[in-house]
């Protein structure tokens, strides 16, 4: 048998879906230009980093 | 043309010896080259650079009506060496067009990725991270790609979109190449879709040929894939099914190098049949018949792929004429390309022509689309993309 979720269960789940999905969101750039900058080798300037003009 | 983040990733798949060309999802990778080629709208500019060998950034500015862009970040935790100012990218590496499949190599023996310092494993599992922000309707594309082993990869890629159901989707993909056949499985949250691919090369064995270093071995001239796709989605409770076919010469081959495909989708009755041929070093043409069984529609498209070269110097006859096997040791394979011309043509006279090329520092793509049939519009779509990359 199917085991039935309450509905706080289902609200509670839904919430963290949206958080993780808002967090992704926002977070996944920085995240990635965290890793470019400190486990590149050689490190790039900031400059270089953001502008491809630097 | 690929775009920079593309060629990109594409580096990426070479550095970690990912062969993408033996997936079912590339098994008319050809065609779609040919014939299903983007033809740009509007005026867009690509600013990218690869700042480091891990790390490689682009903005894209684009105008069809109002103002949109995007700014692109990547990472890779395998240095990747790769030209990237668009001053001296090989056109090769980012005008797709006749894909040339070369001999399947044997996947790498699990220990062969190790290492090992002082008792202990050191080694990690290559990935790469690559985000796309839409702007300014704030729309993330992430992608998630991750060598598990020499025979499997991880690809993770989500959309996050705030004006999609959901908030967005994410797909994950669990790839397997053996080099003799491979396998996908798929899951898609848009929908609860649940997939699988496969797809089979028949010929010898390249992990059994591997070790095999003396005694003759016949040279492969071409090589024949038969492959299938099937798909569920557990919410709307339908499936899909998808069956193909391919062959393909091989560097071997002497004659003209060719690709034909046959593709059949039994229950939406789609019969789609592909064939390419390389008619030349600059030449490439293809032709692309549809059928469906079930309705007797039917539609053809024929396209074509011409690399225009300038002449290298003034006495190039007289070198013809007189020492017809030298050539010019380039520093560039590409260094006499002007420009690569693709046009598809299809039974409703519907015609896209796509000029690529390299002016100075910039690589560019002009594209026009005409529909003969209506008169009092003519012209489509027309574009231009323009791409710097230091």
């Amino acid at each position: 048998m199917a085991m039935q979720l309450s509905e706080e269960s289902k609200e509670r789940i839904a919430r963290i879906i949206e958080v993780s999905r808002v967090a992704i969101h926002w977070g996944y750039l920085p995240l990635i230009l965290y890793l470019g900058y400190t486990r590149s080798t050689p490190r790039p300037t900031m400059i270089k980093l953001f502008s491809p003009l630097g | 043309m690929l775009a920079f983040m593309d060629y990109v990733q594409h580096a990426f798949f070479n550095a970690s010896q990912w062969n993408h060309d033996n997936s079912y999802s590339t098994l008319t990778a050809t065609a779609k080259a040919l014939l299903d080629f983007d033809s740009p709208r509007g005026v867009r500019l690509h600013v990218s650079s690869l700042a480091a060998p891990n790390f490689a950034s682009s903005y894209t500015l684009g105008t069809v009506g109002v103002v949109d862009g995007s700014i692109s970040y990547l990472y890779s935790s395998l240095p990747l060496k790769l030209e990237s100012k668009s001053s001296d990218i090989d056109l090769h590496r980012v005008i797709r067009g006749y894909r040339h499949l070369q001999e399947l190599r044997s996947p790498d023996e699990a220990h062969w990725w190790e290492v090992w310092h002082h008792g202990r494993r050191v080694d990690r599992k290559n990935a790469l991270l690559y985000g796309r922000l839409y702007l300014p309707r704030s729309a993330l594309e992430a992608l998630y790609l991750r060598r598990l082993s020499p025979t499997r990869q991880l690809k993770i890629a989500c959309v996050s979109d705030p004006r999609l159901v959901n908030g967005g989707n994410i797909l994950a993909l669990l790839q397997n190449d053996y080099g003799k056949y491979s396998t996908e499985y798929l899951y898609s949250t848009d929908s609860g879709l649940l997939g699988v691919r496969g797809l089979f090369n028949f010929g010898p064995d390249p992990r059994k040929s591997a070790g095999v270093s003396s005694g003759y071995q016949e040279p492969l001239y071409g090589r024949f894939s038969a492959g299938a796709e099937l798909y569920y989605g557990i919410l709307n409770k339908s499936g899909g099914v998808s069956t193909g076919l391919r062959f393909t010469t091989l560097p071997q081959h002497t004659g003209f190098p060719y690709t034909m495909t046959l593709t059949l989708n039994p229950l939406m009755g789609n019969l789609s049949s592909t064939y390419a041929v390389k008619a030349g070093q600059n030449l490439a043409l293809c032709s692309q018949f549809d059928f469906n069984f079930y309705s007797y529609e039917s539609d053809i498209q024929l396209g074509c792929e011409l690399w225009r070269r300038r002449g290298t110097q003034e006495v190039d006859w007289a070198k013809k004429l007189l020492r017809p096997d030298w050539t010019n040791p380039s520093p560039r394979p590409d260094e006499d390309v002007s420009g690569v011309l693709k046009a598809k043509v299809d039974q409703n006279w519907k015609i896209s022509v796509v000029w690529e090329g390299r002016i100075k520092e910039l690589l560019f793509t002009l594209g026009a689309s005409f529909d003969l049939k209506r008169r009092e519009q003519v012209f489509r779509a027309v574009g231009v993309e323009l791409q710097y990359s230091s």
